[in-house]
């Protein structure tokens, strides 16, 4: 759930509205020289230079894709308008910081959502911690250490298959 | 009628016929009797019926000629007006064509602001973010920075309808310009021929000379001519009647649709049509 109140990042995913809480938000970057990388899960785009950094960029709208859909179609698809997220988790004891470009689409903005307008996500895709509610309507709050750990798991399935 | 009557009839149908094979087609055989008689009969009424062809023929001939003299006249005039058509379209498709290259310009700087729109756009969600991490402190900056937020969100709104804008203008003008250029064409070929007609004289003489040949050996008889005459000169008078009023009007004015009528009134002989150059 969302703390109170709990500033954060809207954007979008193939048209989705979802939303990043701002403080692991470095930056909000366009779209440029992203490479594929062979092998690469689908939710992984490539890698991109950031700031004087390699990153990997995620595409996490192929999470979001309808059961069914092929994912060899998510690598085709294209945004009009990407931007990059630049994303970093908060260090603490056990982990150390991880930085991860987010490619996003059009209509990124800052807003401030509290408790009261937060509601249990829905169960899929896994890193969802809430769904909030703005006077633009809902949006689906992304939990990004989880959504790294997804991420991982994805990279280990296909290293180990 | 006995062997020499006979003889001197014959002699007689003989020469009306040589006089008809040389164009005279006014030449008749005097009435006879019996079987010679039936003859000139019929020779006369073929000469007859001959005459009369011809006579329509020469008519046609003449409105063919006092025509091609009249457009012959009209033709420099005409050459003119052409050319300084072809030189205004040709000066049209060269603007349409600057036109062109100029939306092209305007699109590539209307592509260089929406850069420059989605960049703001960018940097100020950067400035928002920063202003959110310094907390009570950077609120008013994260307020101006929500404006210039706006404010590039509402440049790139319009970037793209003028984007859209010029690709319709672009659209259009290069539909014109496809136009124009067949104009132009055509209006090349009209200037080639109507120039190649005006500085030939030769053509037009060698017509009139072709048309004399045919028509100069054959001589009709004086109320032929004397029909002719009238028919023209009738049509002449109902020309002045409807033309005439009109002489006053132009006499003065020196539009080119001016200067064509007082011309024409002059041709036909109507004395208050002046030449004003």
């Amino acid at each position: 759930m969302a703390a109170t109140p709990l500033d954060v990042v809207f954007f979008e995913l193939r048209g989705l509205r979802c939303a990043l809480p701002l403080a692991v938000v470095r930056k909000v970057l366009p779209m440029r020289g992203v490479t594929p990388v062979p092998l690469a899960p689908p939710v992984v785009r490539g890698i991109a230079p950031v700031q004087g950094q390699i990153l990997p960029v995620l595409d996490l709208a192929v999470c979001f894709q309808p059961a069914g859909d092929d994912a060899a179609d998510s690598l085709g698809y294209r945004f009009p308008k990407d931007k990059l997220l630049l994303v970093e988790t908060i260090a603490d004891a056990g982990r150390e910081a991880v930085r991860v470009a987010l490619a996003v689409e059009r209509g990124v903005s800052i807003g401030t959502v509290d408790e009261e307008h937060s509601r249990v996500p829905p169960p899929r895709p896994p890193f969802l911690s809430a769904t909030i509610l703005d006077a633009s309507g809902p949006a689906l709050l992304l939990d990004v250490e989880r959504t790294i750990d997804y991420v991982r798991g994805a990279i280990s399935a296909v290293i180990t298959s | 009628m006995n062997d020499k009557v006979e003889n001197e009839y014959l002699d007689h149908l003989l020469t009306t016929l040589h006089a008809a094979e040389q164009g005279d087609l006014t030449a008749r055989a005097r009435p006879g009797q019996g079987p010679l008689g039936d003859i000139a009969s019929a020779l006369n009424t073929l000469l007859g019926s001959l005459e009369a062809r011809a006579t329509k023929i020469a008519f046609a001939a003449t409105s063919i000629l006092v025509a091609m003299e009249s457009t012959a006249s009209a033709l420099p005039e005409i050459a003119e007006g052409v050319n300084s058509q072809q030189a205004a379209v040709a000066e049209i498709a060269r603007k349409l064509k600057s036109l062109e290259a100029r939306s092209e310009e305007v699109g590539q700087i209307v592509e260089m602001l929406d850069d420059v729109a989605s960049e703001t756009n960018i940097l100020s969600l950067n400035a928002a973010i920063e202003a959110s991490r310094a907390g009570a402190q950077g609120k008013g900056f994260g307020l101006v920075a929500e404006e210039v937020r706006k404010m590039a969100e509402r440049a790139a709104s319009a970037t793209k309808d003028i984007g859209a804008y010029l690709e319709t203008l672009g659209g259009a003008t290069g539909d014109a310009t496809r136009a124009i250029e067949s104009v132009r064409a055509s209006a090349d070929n009209l200037a080639l021929l109507t120039s190649h007609v005006a500085s030939d004289p030769n053509a037009r003489a060698g017509m009139r000379k072709r048309l004399s040949e045919a028509l100069g050996p054959l001589h009709f008889s004086t109320q032929g001519e004397a029909e002719v005459t009238k028919v023209l000169h009738e049509q002449r008078g109902e020309l002045l009647r409807v033309l005439g009023p009109l002489a006053p009007l132009v006499a003065e004015t020196t539009t080119p649709l001016g200067e064509a009528l007082r011309n024409v009134l002059a041709a036909l002989g109507e004395p208050s049509a002046g030449t004003k150059r």
